[in-house]
Order: C-alpha cells, then structure tokens, then sequence
C-alpha cells in the first residue's frame, strides 16, 4: 500500500493503528477513530484513505448537519395534470453516490437524526435502493470528555462500526520518538494522491476464499466466551453484538491472515480481535486482552495438524467459485470455567440508593434534555420572534412569504442534555478512619466518581480532619477530572481530629459560584466534630439559601450521629449508613429505609 | 525587526504604554498566523491592543463582542433564503446558505469576551478557527485574537473548556499595570492622561498589506530549525511529562500544539528578531504555550525550566 502514507503513520499507543486501518479496507469495513484533540486522528485517516482509496469524500460534522448534505437534496415537483395538481419528491444525486471512502469527520457533533439515517446506509452500502460504491467509512470522535457540546455516541452508533480505535497524544503518552519524528516532518505535507498499486478486489476475493483452521475456530469460541465472563464482572456495559463477533470478525482474521501470506487463517490471526474490542468491552478487559488470548490458547492447545474447515485450497486460482461463506455466528455463551483474576486494588462500593438521592427522578444514565440553542432539532416549536427565521422550516417559511400560511412558521426546538449538576465529596480523613474504614471510604468515592462520569457531573473532592483541603483541577473546583478523582480515592490516609465546619465552607463557597444547576454535598465520616462549630449553624443556613443538598454516609459503627441527621434533614439531603457486604467491601444503604425495616 | 513589525509596534507604543509581553505576542501571533488568547480582568486595555493590532494594518477587519444572545449567524454572515424554478418549469427547489461575511471574509478578527458567548455559536466558531474553512472553502483568516475576563463570580461568564483553549496556540493572563505593581508605566500612562493631549478615539495608522504579511509568511517558512532546537523542545515536554506529571487528565499537551504549533511559533519568534534561524533565546515563547495548558503549580515553574533548558542547548 502507499509508502508515503505508510511512513507518516506512526505506531501509537494500544494498537498498531496502520495495522487496523489497512484491515479495515481489506474486510470492507468501517473504522470509528477516538482520541484527544490534536493527535492527528484526521490527518492519519485523511492520508490513509487518500493513499489507498480513489475517490474520498471528507464530511466536516457540525450542529446543523442534515443527511441531505451527503446524500442528495430533496426535490419537490408539482405537476398540473387535468384539473388535478400531483406532487412528487426525488433526490438528487448527492456526494455518497460517488464515494468510495468516507471520511467522517468528528462524528460526536452530528445530530441524532441525521447520524441514524446515515449509518444504515453506512451498513447497508445502498441508498433510494442504488448501490454505493462505498469501501470503508472512517469517523473520528473526540473522547466524551473533550465533547463537551454534544451529546455522548451510544454503545448502538459505535456499533456499526467493526473496527474502534483509540489514539493517544505523542507527547502525553510520553512516546519521544513518535514525536521527534513528527517534528522532523515537513511543515506543509504534499498532497497525498493515490498510489496503492494493489487490486484491492483482487485481494478480496482471494481472502475470502481462505478456510478456518479448526483450532482457530475453537480457540475463538474460547476466546470469547471469556472475554463475555470478564465483562461481566464489571458494571460497564459490554456489546458483544453477532453483527460484529459472528458476522465481521471472520472477514477480519480472513483479511489478516491473508496480510500476512497465510494460506489458512490460524490462532494467531485472532489478534486482530483487539481492533474491535476497544469500546465494546469494559476498560479493564480490553486491557486483558493479551492474557486472554494466551489463556485462550492454554485451553484449546490445538494439534495443528487438524484438516482445516471449509475449502482447504490454494490461495487464488482454486477455481474462484463460489467463495466460502462467513462463518455462522459461533456461539457467544460458552460455559468457559471461570479463571481466578486478580481483584482490582479498589473496589468499587455499590452506591445505588446514594445514586437515587442525587438524581432524584431521573432516569439512570439519561440526563434530562433541556431546551438549548446550541443543542440539536429534535422537534419543532412556534417561532417568537422573527428573526428566528434562518431556523424555521423551509417549505412554511416559504409558504410564509407567499402569503398564504396562517400564523408564522414552526422552528427547531433545539434541546440538549444538560449535565448532571455538581457534587462535592468531602471525604473524612481523621485517625479514627485508620484502616478499613479509610479502604470503605475510597471505596464509596469512587463508585461516587463514577456514576458522576456516567453522568457527565463535574465533581469536586475535599479531604478533612482538623482542617480541610481541597483539591483542584485546573484551578476549578469542580471538574470532570474523573480518572484523577479515582486516583485520589484509592489513597489512603488517616490522620488529625474531625472538623465538619472548614470542608462544608470550602464546598459550600464553591458552589455559590454556580447559583444554577442541582447541587449536592456528600460528606463521609465516621464521627462527630471536635473541632470548629459542632453545630455548623452557619454552613446549614447557606446551603439552605443555595439550595445545596448536604447527605451524609455514616461509615462508622456505633449510633447515627444526630448532627449528620438534623444537616441533612435540614437542607433536604438523606443519610446513608455503609454497610460491610461480601468479601469485606462495603454497600450503601439508606439510613431511614434501615429504620423503617428494623421496626 | 522588520519594517511591517516595527511600524505595528510603533501604533501599539503609541496607545498603550507598557504590555510588553503581551504587545510581543499579538505580533508573534500575526507573524505565525496563529490564534491568540487574552484573558485578563476589565480594563486591562486587552480589546485597545487587539483592536490596534486588527485595525494597524491594511487587512480585512471583523470585530465582534459576543453576548449572551450571539447567533451564530451574526458571526458568519447573512443567511439567504433561495428559491430556484427547475428547468422543466414544474417545480422549484428551496435553499438555505449563508452569504459569506464577518468571520469567513476577514484577515483578521477580533472577538471581544469570547467566554459569553453562547455554546450555539462557539462550538462552530471554534471549528471555523480551527479548521480555517467553512463549507468545504478556505478562509482568508489569518489570526482571531479572542479576549475574555476571567472566570470568577461577577463576571458571570462560563470557562472557555480546555479543547476550545486548544485552538488560541497563543495563550496570555494580562494584569491591569495598577494591580501588578508596574508603577512606572502607571505613572506614565496617568501623566499622558493627565496632560490631556491623547485623543482617546484616535484611530491608528494602516501600514503593510495582505500581500506583506504572506511574505512575511514566506520568509517564516523558511526560517530553519536546528536539531539542537528540536531535541530542546522535546526536553522541556519531556520534563513537563515525566517530572511533573503533566498527563491527559490535568493538562493539555497536544501533538498539535507542541509538535507542530510550537515550532510555527519558534520561527515566528525568530522573524520578529530578525534572524533566518531559531535559536534558544526563542524557546521564551513556549511560556505563551502553557498558560492554561498546564496545572497551575507547573505554571510557575515554567520560567525557570525554560532558563534551565536555553542553558543547556545554548551554543
């Protein structure tokens, strides 16, 4: 494929990036391309498409992009006939008929309704019943945290894409060598043009014609079947969907196999699973990969010598009949027996009802959408004013200015998820919280941490004793710094005496800064001050007036302290007591709910 | 100096005293053709030395103050409503586009308290800055110069996040000359008022065309970048990385940035100095990189990394 390209992509991070894409056009499949702003995700998927493809399509996503944009306007005629009058629509001809790649250009900023029409074409390769002459489509995507202004990309969009790759920055990963040499690149690259000098259909129809080996078979199935264990044990979703692991994977180890000059496609073409697994599976289990692999293969120790399946025959020329079919879907649940792993340093408490409490009516996951100029037209609303009109919909709008619609125009109602408010953790690190209590403790933080992730929350973090310090990111208080947060939950230390005042006047100072939005306060500790206002009258009577709620998460072991009950009845907050559960990790219960069952 | 820059910094000296730095780097940032950031608190005369800098020179000018209420149309232009009759006379065919203005049609903008703008509005301004096209056409911008207050309380602003920060390469806290104690310079900008010959609205002299500014371009482009310089760069991030724990979730190291940007912005520093060559002593402006792209404790020790480094790649 094209040298020049070839040189300019550079191994970075997690997955041999050229590797994946040069798959990806060989399978015919499509490539999601996540990384950080500025790590050249575009340029990499710009040259790699110019190099390899003919004729590229680049779609630059922003708010008001309609599919109509790519896929050809909408043309309404009227056609008098007789007395009647006929009204028929067509499209013309847009910039995907003529596409064989695509390159989808930050994707996360694409509207909804736009994006779900688009990706079925994507996965069918056909539209208004024509086929497309699309190969591969690349999209790329800045991580959620970066997306601030748009909504996240479901676990269903990424799914239509095979191949999902995440690119880390050069500088941040430390990778000195990638980047003196892109340093060492000219300021202004030539135009890549196409140079692959490969018959990419040639190709294709050769890898497709490459049988399974039987231990690769089975190895997969293995392969699978533990990577859907893992998963499990962990509280991010997973997607094993058959699309991809039954129907696509096979096409990709064909393609891999093939890569490499193999005549059948073996176990070790099974690598080219981790391509696929980046966001389908939780962060833990894609970072296991290696180890399943070769776990996978301890079990399924393969004679090699096995006939292979389907059609053991020559690369090209073994007729060229009909090619071997994908594989049937091998089966996803297999009862593979449950290997010992090592337990993460930091479990995550379970914080359910504390989770409830904070986001009240709220469905899980979903914040609540709000009316937002900068969101996207889900639905229309009346126009106000008229210079709203560049929003209105076109066919009323011109109804409007030929005189004959009552009343003015509908226009979008742009609406936007709205983040999940902010929250303080004030974290007790007084010496009475030596040892368990201080493990529980980072515990309940970090699964705090994580549902606010979920939640797009921004998050700040105080630790106190006698006195209170706070932690910033950035200079804010409040930040979606969520890896930082975890890291600091699993420290441990205990130290000093329990002050309640300095850290509910740090968080409540905070949060008077940000008048709007729900805001939450949630103090863990296992005792009552000694230090400061033991009543903390002051701190009560603000975070009335901001409207904060304060909840308390007892972890200690003898009554509910009444203080903790009066500030959090007080400001419409609710208690929790920690709760040892199995294995010595700890559970949040609510305090009330507690009462009410023991009478 | 070049001509074109010394009479840009002529006009700057002649309306605002003092602002060294920051006068150093709106001319760094004409020269690189890179955005830059202003972020200070009211009356720090950030809009006078943008708008000198945007109005110093024969170029295409847009200036906006954003609000609250900014659409992004304002910004871009007009939006037309265009209606077309189909050949076969049988139908007609509706579009809405926008004819090009503000923000597309100029060489330079600026764009006064960026921070209240709406998210409507910024998200695609944003793009427009970084991407420099709109609708599949280049722009003819040169450089946004954007000023915000900080984010405090009265101000009532939202924080620019970190990935829009991303696209002013440039990035300086201006102090007003009474709160950071330059005496001096107060002294003399109190006397010039006092004596009450300044006219306030005096408009500053254009000097240097577009055509003068891509020359200068050129001659950035090739000014050279010694190996020495390279691996200096390289250091100073290596430090930031791996000593003081700069990483993806409390900073800002783009491979844009500091891979491609800085070495822009250490030939432009070498222009303004009138040299063909990047030397150490433009290492100095990497200080403009990290402003906000760094935790603030790593801020301060900037200076003295850079002095450190200089030293040791020095000739």
């Amino acid at each position: 494929m094209g040298r020049r390209a070839d040189r300019r992509l550079p191994r970075v991070n997690d997955v041999d990036i050229k590797t994946a894409l040069r798959l990806a056009l060989l399978a015919k499949e499509h490539v999601y391309l996540e990384g950080p702003p500025g790590c050249g995700k575009t340029s990499i998927a710009a040259d790699f498409l110019r190099a390899n493809t003919h004729a590229l399509t680049v779609v630059e996503f922003h708010r008001d992009f309609r599919a109509a944009d790519l896929f050809g306007q909408l043309v309404l005629r009227r056609i008098s006939d007789a007395g009647s009058e006929r009204l028929l629509s067509s499209r013309d001809r847009g910039r995907i008929f003529s596409a064989n790649a695509l390159l989808l250009d930050d994707l996360s900023r694409a509207p909804r309704e736009s994006l779900v029409p688009l990706l079925q074409v994507l996965d069918r390769r056909e539209l208004d019943g024509a086929p497309l002459p699309l190969e591969i489509a690349i999209a790329t995507a800045l991580p959620q945290e970066h997306a601030h202004a748009t909504d996240p990309l479901g676990l269903d969009i990424l799914d239509r894409f095979a191949f999902q790759l995440r690119l880390r920055g050069r500088v941040v990963s430390g990778d000195w060598v990638a980047a003196a040499q892109w340093l060492d690149q000219p300021e202004s690259p030539q135009q890549i043009s196409h140079e692959s000098d490969l018959d990419l259909e040639r190709a294709r129809q050769e890898l497709q014609r490459l049988p399974f080996d039987r231990h690769a078979l089975s190895v997969y199935v293995e392969l699978l079947g533990m990577i859907r264990l893992r998963s499990l044990r962990h509280s991010s979703p997973t997607l094993l969907s058959d699309r991809v692991f039954a129907r696509i994977a096979p096409k990709i180890f064909q393609a891999h196999a093939w890569s490499r000059g193999a005549t059948r496609v073996e176990a070790q073409d099974l690598r080219a699973l981790r391509y696929l697994l980046k966001f389908r599976v939780p962060r833990e289990v894609f970072e296991e990969f290696d180890v399943c692999f070769e776990a996978a293969l301890a079990e399924k120790p393969g004679p090699v010598d096995l006939p292979a399946l389907g059609r053991a025959g020559e690369r090209a020329g073994d007729g060229g009949d009909a090619p071997l079919q994908p594989m049937a879907g091998p089966a996803l649940c297999v009862d593979a027996p449950l290997d010992p792993i090592q337990r993460p340093v930091l479990a995550v408490a379970q914080v359910e009802p504390l989770v409830s409490a904070l986001l009240g009516n709220r469905d899980r996951g979903v914040a609540q959408p709000d009316e937002d100029p900068a969101g996207q037209p889900r639905r229309y609303r009346a126009m106000r004013q008229l210079d709203e009109w560049p929003e209105a919909d076109l066919s009323e709008l011109v109804r409007l200015l030929d005189g004959n619609l009552p009343g003015l125009p509908r226009v979008y109602r742009r609406e936007r998820k709205h983040n999940g408010g902010r929250l303080a953790i004030l974290r007790d690190v007084s010496a009475s919280m030596e040892g368990r209590l201080s493990l529980w403790a980072g515990q309940v933080v970090s699964g705090l941490v994580r549902v606010g992730m979920k939640q797009r929350m921004r998050i700040g973090y105080v630790e106190f004793n006698h006195q209170a310090e706070r932690y910033h990111l950035a200079e804010r208080f409040f930040h979606k710094g969520y890896r930082r947060l975890l890291d600091q939950a699993a420290t441990r230390r205990a130290e000093g005496r329990t002050n309640y005042e300095a850290p509910l006047r740090i968080a409540l100072e905070e949060f008077r800064k940000f008048p709007k939005g729900s805001s939450h306060i949630v103090i863990l500790t296992d005792g009552v001050p000694v230090i400061g206002d033991p009543r903390v009258h002051r701190e009560r009577a603000l975070a009335k007036r901001l409207g904060v709620r304060i909840h308390a998460v007892f972890l200690g072991l003898g009554d509910f302290p009444e203080i903790l009950q009066e500030i959090s009845t007080e400001t419409g907050g609710r208690c929790f007591r920690g709760v040892p559960g199995v294995g010595g990790d700890i559970a949040v219960k609510a305090f009330d709910e507690m009462v009410a069952g023991a009478a | 100096m070049n001509a074109l820059l010394q009479n840009l910094r002529r006009e700057l000296d002649r309306f605002v005293i003092g602002h060294d730095e920051v006068k150093e780097a709106l001319l760094t940032a004409v020269v690189c053709r890179e955005h830059i950031y202003l972020e200070g608190p009211p009356g720090t005369a950030k809009t006078r030395m943008a708008e000198i800098v945007a109005r110093g020179s024969k170029l295409k000018f847009f200036f906006y103050q954003l609000h609250r209420d900014t659409r992004l149309t304002e910004l871009l232009g007009d939006v037309v409503l265009e209606r077309r009759i189909l050949e076969d006379g049988q139908g007609e065919t509706i579009h809405q586009r926008i004819e090009k203005g503000g923000i597309l049609a100029a060489d330079v903008c600026v764009l006064d308290d960026i921070s209240r703008a709406p998210g409507e509005a910024l998200n695609v301004l944003l793009r427009i800055l970084n991407e420099r096209s709109y609708a599949e056409s280049n722009l003819p911008l040169m450089t946004a110069i954007a000023t915000s207050n900080p984010h405090l309380d009265e101000y009532y602003n939202e924080p620019l996040d970190p990935a829009c920060l991303d696209r002013f390469t440039i990035q300086l806290q201006v102090s007003g000359l009474i709160q950071s104690g330059d005496q001096e310079a107060a002294r003399a900008v109190i006397e010039r008022f006092a004596s009450g010959t300044i006219e306030e609205v005096a408009a500053p002299t254009a000097h240097g065309t577009r055509a003068d500014y891509d020359a200068l371009y050129d001659e950035l482009q090739k000014t050279q970048v010694g190996d020495r310089i390279k691996r200096a760069l390289l250091e100073f991030l290596r430090v930031l990385v791996e000593h003081h724990g700069c990483d993806e979730t409390n900073s800002l190291l783009t491979d844009r940035s500091f891979l491609v940007k800085a070495i822009k912005l250490l030939r432009g520093s070498a222009v303004l100095a009138g040299r063909g060559r990047v030397t150490v002593e433009d290492l100095a402006v990497l200080r403009w990189m990290t402003t906000f792209r760094v935790p603030a404790d790593v801020r301060a020790e900037i200076p003295a990394l850079i002095a450190r480094i200089q030293r040791e790649y020095g000739d």
